[in-house]
This record gives C-alpha cells, sequence and structure tokens, in this order.
C-alpha cells in the first residue's frame, strides 16, 4: 500500500510485543525526514532494538504502522519484490553483535554478499568491494575468515558490508560497543563523512556523549518503552530531569571541601560548582 | 553500607602462604573432564591459526589456485584407489613428501600422520591377513583349531595362518591409506579452510551446501569460545570442586544454553541476512579464471596418475 509522503520512515502508534508477552515498544509515534541525524537514546531494554528492527522490517509493529518510503512495511511487503529489493538496497543495518552479521568465510565475501543478492553484474560487485576495502582500510584483511579479526575490524567489515550495497539510510544498533577510544572515534569521523555524503543515519545507543557528536535530533525512549521526547538534541540534552527520568543520567554524591553537593551526573554533560556551602549547587 | 561479610578479612589473607595445607596440590579425580574437553577445542582453534598460517606462507602449492589443488587431488584419489601396485602407491605417496618440502609443510605433520594412520589401518585390514579370510602360502602360525572346528555355522580350519597373499592386500591397503590420507593432507595445509570450502563449488557441489558448511565452520568457533567462556567464569568462581555428578549436571546446563544461544545466532544472523538482501538463493562471487600454472598443475596430477595406472595393469 503506497501512501504519498516525503519522510523515509513513518511510524504511527506503533507497538510489539515479543513471544511471551514481554513488551518491546508502546505506542511509539515518529518521523525520519531525508538526510537527519537521529540518535535514539534510551536505557538498556528501553526498545532502541526493537524500534530500529521495525524500522528495517525484521520485526513489523503488532498494533499501529511503520511506513517506509511511503510502503507500509508488513511481511509481504519486505518479502515481495520489486519493494523488497528496493527497500533493502536503500536500508542498510548495523546489529549490536558484529558476530550475527559476519556470517560468510571471508572479509570478501562479506562485502560481496550485499550487492551479489541485489543481483548487480560480478563486475560492479567486484568494484564495490575494492573500493569499500580502500575506503575503510581493509585491504590486508580480504582474505581473512571473521572469526580472527578484532572488535575494530569487524564492526568495521560489518560497516563496509553494509555500505557497499550503496543504502540512502544507515540503522546503527549501539556502534561503540566494544570499541577502544580510537575506533570510536573512527567510526565516529566516517558516520559524519557519509552523513555529508547525504546518508540519513539513525543511531541507538545510551552513550550520551557519542550521541551529541553522530546526531542533532534526539528521540528518547523510557523504561516503559514508551517514546517520551523527540527534540533537537541539545535541548535534550540540557533537560536533565527528563535524562534521570528516563535511567540515562543518575545523581551523584561528592564533596567540594566543607560541603557535600548531589547533581545529575554523566561523564559526557558538563556541570556548574559554586553555591553556598551544603546546598544545592547551580544548575543542579 | 556494606555488610561485614564483604569486608575483606585482613586477619585471614595473612595466613594465606603461612599455611603450608592451603597448596596441597590435591587433586580429584574424573572431575576434570570439561577442562580437558574444552583445551582439546581450543588447541583445534589454535590449531586453524597455524593451519591459516602455513597456508598463507610462500611455498609452491600455495601459489597453485585452491580449485585446481582440488580437482589434482581427486585425479591422484582415483588413480590412488584404482592403483593395485604397492610400488604405485609409494610412487604418490613420495610425491607428496615432494610437494610438502616444496611448500615448506612441517614435515612434523606429515610424520604425525603417517605415525598414527597406518596403526588404526592395519587394525582394521589385519584380519585379513589370516588364512581364514584370505587362503594362501602360509608364512606364520598363529592358532591350532584341530580337525572338525566350527565358529557358529562357519567351519575353521585345523591351523590359523597369517598367508603371504593376505599380508600383501594388508600392506597395499595401508599403502593406499597412506597415500590418500598424504594427498589430502598437502592440499588442506596449504590452503586456507575458506578458500577450499568455497573452491568446492567449481566442482560442482551445491551452492546452498558450501554455504551452509562455511557458516557451520565459521559460528563452530564461536560456540566454542562461547563453552569456554562458560568454563572459564564457572571456574573462576569455583572454590570447592564439586562432585562428578555435579560437575555432569553443571556440562548438561551449559549443553542447554550453547544450544539456546545457538538457535538464538541462527535467528539472528538470518535477520543480517535478510537486512542485506537475502531471498532464499546463495549467490557468490565468481573466481577468476585458471591460469597456465593452475592448469599445469592439474595435468602434472593426470600424468602422474595415468602412469601409476599404466603401471598397475588397470587398462590391460
Amino acid at each position: 500500500m503506497m501512501e504519498a509522503s516525503g519522510a523515509i520512515f513513518e511510524v504511527r502508534n506503533a507497538g510489539f510485543s515479543y513471544p511471551g508477552g514481554v513488551v518491546g515498544l508502546v505506542d511509539a509515534s515518529l518521523t525520519v525526514a531525508v538526510g537527519e541525524r537521529i540518535a535514539l537514546l534510551g536505557a538498556n531494554a528501553s526498545g532502541k532494538s526493537t524500534l530500529l528492527q521495525l524500522l528495517d522490517g525484521l520485526q513489523f509493529a503488532q498494533t499501529g504502522s511503520v511506513l517506509a518510503f511511503g510502503t507500509k512495511l508488513t511481511e509481504a511487503a519486505a518479502e515481495t519484490p520489486p519493494f523488497s529489493r528496493f527497500f533493502r538496497r536503500q536500508v542498510g543495518f548495523l546489529f549490536q553483535n558484529s558476530d550475527v552479521q559476519l556470517f560468510s568465510p571471508t572479509v570478501e565475501d562479506e562485502i560481496a554478499f550485499g550487492p551479489l543478492q541485489l543481483r548487480l553484474p560480478q563486475d560492479e560487485v567486484r568494484q564495490r568491494v575494492e573500493d569499500m576495502l580502500q575506503i575503510l582500510g581493509l585491504q590486508a584483511l580480504r582474505d581473512r575468515a571473521p572469526h580472527t579479526l578484532s572488535g575494530g575490524e569487524k564492526k568495521r567489515v560489518a560497516l563496509a558490508s553494509l555500505l557497499s550495497v550503496g543504502p540512502s539510510v544507515l540503522l546503527l544498533d549501539e556502534p561503540t560497543t566494544g570499541l577502544d577510544p580510537r575506533s570510536q572515534q573512527a567510526l565516529l569521523e566516517l558516520v559524519a563523512e557519509l552523513h555529508h555524503a547525504g546518508l540519513t543515519t539513525i543511531t541507538a545507543t545510551h552513550d550520551l556523549g557519542f550521541a551529541a557528536e553522530i546526531a542533532s535530533q534526539a528521540v528518547v525512549l523510557s523504561e516503559e518503552h514508551r517514546i517520551v521526547r523527540d527534540a533537537p538534541m541539545r535541548e535534550v540534552l540540557g533537560d536533565l530531569d527528563l535524562l534521570l527520568q528516563v535511567n540515562l543520567i543518575h545523581s551523584h554524591a561528592h564533596e567540594h571541601g566543607s560541603y557535600t553537593h548531589v547533581h545529575p551526573h554523566a561523564h559526557t554533560l558538563p556541570h556548574e560548582h559554586g553555591g553556598e556551602p551544603g546546598g544545592p549547587p547551580p544548575g543542579a | 553500607m556494606i555488610p561485614e561479610w564483604m569486608r575483606p578479612d585482613i586477619a585471614e589473607r595473612a595466613t594465606v602462604g603461612a599455611e603450608p595445607a592451603l597448596v596441597s596440590g590435591r587433586r580429584g579425580h574424573g572431575r576434570y573432564f570439561v577442562r580437558k574437553a574444552l583445551s582439546g577445542f581450543a588447541r583445534a582453534i589454535a590449531q586453524d591459526v597455524v593451519a591459516d598460517r602455513a597456508a598463507s606462507a610462500p611455498g609452491l602449492l600455495q601459489r597453485i589456485d585452491a580449485r585446481a589443488k582440488l580437482l589434482g587431488m581427486a585425479i591422484l584419489l582415483v588413480a590412488s584407489t584404482l592403483a593395485a601396485k604397492p610400488l604405485s602407491l609409494v610412487t604418490i605417496t613420495g610425491l607428496c613428501v615432494a610437494l610438502a618440502v616444496a611448500s615448506r609443510i612441517p614435515l612434523r605433520s606429515l610424520l604425525r600422520v603417517w605415525l598414527s594412520v597406518p596403526l588404526f589401518s592395519l587394525v582394521i585390514i589385519l584380519p585379513s591377513a589370516l588364512n581364514v579370510v584370505t587362503p594362501g602360502e602360509a608364512v606364520a602360525h598363529v592358532w591350532h583349531f584341530g580337525p572338525g572346528a566350527h565358529l557358529g555355522p562357519w567351519p575353521l580350519p585345523v591351523d590359523m595362518t597369517v598367508t603371504s597373499e593376505g599380508l600383501f592386500i594388508a600392506a597395499r591397503f595401508v599403502l593406499r591409506t597412506l597415500a590418500c590420507v598424504s594427498l589430502v593432507l598437502i592440499t588442506t595445509a596449504t590452503t586456507r579452510p575458506t578458500v577450499l570450502l568455497s573452491s568446492l563449488r567449481s566442482l560442482g557441489v551445491p551452492k546452498v551446501f558450501v554455504m551452509v558448511v562455511a557458516m557451520m565452520y565459521r559460528y563452530l568457533t564461536l560456540l566454542i569460545r562461547t563453552a569456554e567462556d562458560l568454563h572459564f567464569a564457572k571456574m573462576s568462581r569455583t572454590i570447592e570442586p564439586g562432585s562428578t555428578r555435579a560437575e555432569q549436571r553443571w556440562v548438561a546446563s551449559g549443553m542447554g544454553f550453547i544450544f539456546h544461544r545457538c538457535r538464538q545466532l541462527g535467528d539472528e544472523v538470518y535477520q543480517a541476512m535478510v537486512s542485506r538482501g537475502y531471498e532464499g538463493e546463495a549467490r557468490f562471487l565468481h573466481h577468476a579464471g585458471l591460469r597456465s600454472g593452475d592448469i599445469a598443475y592439474v595435468g602434472f596430477c593426470a600424468l602422474v596418475s595415468a602412469a601409476v595406472l599404466a603401471a598397475s595393469g588397470v587398462w590391460r
């Protein structure tokens, strides 16, 4: 069912529960426009991954609906060409666990998998593999088996395997999990470059520092699996009450000379000191 | 806030080291089977890395395309199976040794195979050396049954002997096994397992089968590591080793966990495949054509096979 709309994704009151009644997402509504940089923020098990899976047509809304490129995402739509091929070409999903994503015997096979599924000519597939190996600095790993790679290398190969398809939307599920600071920075720079090239990115994370750098818009999910805020990143990061309420920051007590004060705390958020001894500091 | 029992016991710590009974070195019997099994798996993974290193070493066979190596091996395997003369089989084994040296395969690995394989094949073939199975000229006396002896409905000879014809058959069987195993060894030792698997497609093995085996190989390593982590996590919290029965119970629950993880992993991997456009049909990159060196290798294997079969009188 095609519906006229300029948005890439339109999520309307979508709900999803896993078998056994485990709630994944409740009454979620969201619109994603072309070129947006969105971060899905929420504590563990708040529904970020579920929402990404709904957007990638891997799970399907049990209540409400999810529209992608104007078409309602149903099991039939996601499995029937030509929409299924168009959709898979447009949307790339980086899984949290790279081992899940790297199922081919070698790095080269892994990068070639997506383009081959899209029935691209062999020459073009080869060219894309070469480009990806070069852009992500993976030439030396070409013939290596995925299980012999380090965490950072796996993540780069997983990203290369998505980008070789040529998507216009990237869904990134906790992309910094298990990465050292240097690999995190490299990933950040690459995603920034991709966004600059026109890609839309939706990143699920609970790392506020990373989110602030990778996205301009924040969608906050509560521990009750509901979207509680969809606003510019700066505005969301300034709302400490909201961040405390959804368990993205915690209250932290510490001493300053003769007085102790309590304030919301995340390792990436600034806070001010001062005020009367024993009293609450400004901005807390 | 912290309960008293959580505070480090300084007094107890002071006695450690001063008390010899704490380091008795006593080991429980039969309780270490899990550790042994897992260290065996870990060795297998390490062996995988060693094999990967040997496969990328500069050598003769490493320069040959995996498809050519597979084809050459298949031709020589057929010749080894059909060759009737022991000298032909010795020739093929000798060729394997020469190729192994030229490919810098550690001779240790060849020797290990040569010491174990003949032993096992000998156990299998030994009865055929006896006159009960292969009648012929007796070269050694084994047992005297006496006249009219029977084994159930089967009559037995008066004497059980080793015959020269039986010995010949046994020796040929051992040599054939040795030649075949050596052929497989030099091919697998000089080719990355992943490349070897993908080359099977060019020999007509169905694509889906190759894909499933490749994925099985890939995730087996991951699951072995999970099992190892599971064991280490338990070991790091084990103060007093449990009884064998308790260990067995733990192994059973660990197996259940791994099985569950397996299913979960299967679902997730399928989702990852679908996410990148998988519609149920395996597709692969086509390999580049064989080079002249690869074709020459296949031709050489075919020539040796023809010579071996001609010498054995197969075509007569």
